[in-house]
């Protein structure tokens, strides 16, 4: 029973640090572009606009076009969920360390998140950050540490 | 303690009565009066006469209003336009000697001929004859195209020395490029009637610029008109999640977007943390929350004295116009009017003065608004 919570604690964590880690790739991409065309993009900038887009982004509702839930956060759970699901499977019968296979999970769960958003919301990448190549492949990576965090967290509290 | 109670509840009653009265005046301004409906997502508007209109529906027809009735058949020859997302057969224009050369400018959104994926904004002019288009040719694409159908813009004025402006939107997924001059993403376009350039386009000899560029660093421009005199022209465009701009139009110059925004994104980041920079214009009045401004008229004619030289600003959300008082360059009042007939596409003044909305739904009215004596 306790186990089974310590692990859904871990799974919260998790989604708070992808979440996280997607938002702030957004705000630093945005930041560079705009250091590029000589905007005063300071330390104080980039920290505040790092918080500002987790609060915005992953604590607080989305408004119009978007339903009104923090839409982040809930995609990032589902696609979580369904492949850190398919990897609890998978492991049954796979022997390999969890912090890869779970990071691998979360990798791929990015992806297909950042692949069928444009689906769902009006042909085009919501998320500025995801607009690029470059900016998909990050956000795959952010999956992929989320992923390998939650692995880790799950191998420690078994041993 | 009973003069007390005497004193609030006359207060009360003649709080009531003010309150009535300044509704009841309100209510007795003006009147709605439908001219059409079964419209299919009506966005352009062009008198021909007073009780002659033509409007375009986003679904790719051109339509005819005669005497207070919708004709059955479009006009014939309009060129295929693509319906997604945000585009379609979208804003039409008359040319200033319509009545002699019969010119008239349609701009919509087009699916490249070369590559199914992409589209892009393009304007055509054609004669009016009868009920067909004829002698239509291209006097403005947009360049380069875009995968996405949104934010075109897609209005168009002619200027009092015979030119025509274009906006042109930032395609949504490029909004970056709008402060760049070698594409025409979040431009204002001025091109001559016959879609030359204008010798005197402020970025005719800059290298690697688009000429046809007159202003820029713009989002999805819905609305721009010139004053009575010509003299001024004003543009509002769509921000993202608040930050929607009412703005002066000048040769050359940057409004900003997205280095500097009073919105942010709809995913709740910021598109950036400046509201200002120097060299950057900062719009004369802006939005937020956002009310999605559609479309815009100046407002010259007589029926309502009271509103001559005004803005009026169609808003899709929640649905209403706003009508601005400028003084000189600025916006000092607004508004709200006509909140009861949901979301506004357009609107126009007519020839005898009268406004013209155009709803947004794929059973569309247009209403005219008249004084109500």
């Amino acid at each position: 029973m306790i186990k089974g919570i310590i692990k859904i604690g871990f799974l919260f964590l998790t989604i708070l640090l992808v979440s996280f880690l997607v938002g702030a790739q957004t705000t630093v991409s945005n930041l560079i572009w705009l250091s590029s065309i000589d905007m005063p993009v300071t330390f104080t900038v980039l920290i505040s606009s790092i918080y500002h887009d987790f609060i915005l982004m992953t604590l607080t509702s989305a408004q119009p076009p978007l339903p009104p839930l923090p839409v982040l956060p809930i995609i990032i759970s589902l696609g979580l969920v369904i492949s850190f699901g398919v990897t609890w499977i998978v492991l049954r019968w796979l022997k390999t360390q969890k912090k890869y296979a779970y990071g691998i999970a979360g990798a791929v769960a990015l992806a297909f998140i950042f692949y069928l958003m444009p689906l769902v919301f009006f042909g085009v990448d919501m998320l500025a950050g995801a607009r690029t190549l470059t900016g998909k492949i990050i956000l795959v990576i952010c999956g992929y540490l989320g992923g390998h965090f939650f692995g880790s967290r799950l191998s420690k509290g078994e041993s | 303690m009973k003069k007390q109670i005497f004193k609030i509840s006359l207060l009360t009653i003649a709080s009531f009565l003010c309150f009535s009265l300044y509704a009841n005046h309100h209510e007795k301004t003006y009147k709605f009066e439908t001219i059409a409906q079964g419209l299919s997502f009506p966005w352009g508007i062009a008198f021909l006469s007073n009780d002659e209109i033509l409007v375009t529906e986003k679904t790719g027809q051109l339509r005819i209003i005669k005497d207070g009735k919708l004709l059955e058949d479009p006009i014939t020859g309009v060129p295929d336009s693509l319906f997604k997302g945000q585009g379609g057969l979208e804003g039409i224009v008359l040319h200033p000697n319509f009545a002699n050369n019969k010119y008239l400018y349609l701009s919509f959104s087009e699916t490249d001929a070369d590559n199914k994926k992409m589209n892009s904004l393009r304007v055509v002019r054609g004669k009016l004859e009868g009920n067909s288009l004829t002698e239509v040719e291209t006097i403005f694409r947009a360049s380069p195209s875009r995968k996405t159908a949104n934010h075109y813009g897609a209005k168009m004025v002619f200027l009092k020395d015979g030119t025509l402006l274009i906006t042109s939107g930032d395609g949504f997924s490029y909004r970056e490029e709008a402060q760049k001059l070698d594409n025409h993403f979040g431009k204002v376009i001025r091109v001559n009637d016959d879609g030359s350039i204008p010798s005197d386009n402020p970025f005719i000899s800059t290298p690697e610029a688009k000429p046809e560029i007159w202003s820029y660093g713009h989002r999805n421009l819905q609305g721009i008109v010139i004053n009575s005199d010509g003299s001024v022209v004003y543009e509002h465009e769509h921000g993202p999640r608040g930050g929607d701009e009412l703005n002066i139009i000048e040769k050359g110059k940057n409004y900003g977007w997205p280095a500097i925004t009073y919105g942010i994104d709809y995913s709740g980041a910021l598109i950036s943390p400046f509201k200002e920079k120097e060299g950057m214009e900062q719009p004369i009045k802006y939005w937020v929350p956002s009310i999605a401004p559609s479309g815009m008229t100046f407002y010259d004619g007589d029926l309502f004295p009271e509103w001559k030289g005004n803005l009026f600003i169609s808003a899709l959300v929640p649905g209403d116009v706003r009508r601005i008082t400028l003084e000189g360059n600025q916006a000092v009042d607004e508004e709200i009017l006509f909140d009861t007939l949901g979301r506004i596409r357009n609107i126009v003044s007519a020839p005898d003065g009268s406004l013209v909305l155009a709803t947004d739904s794929p059973k569309g009215k247009l209403i005219r608004v008249v004084p109500n004596n």
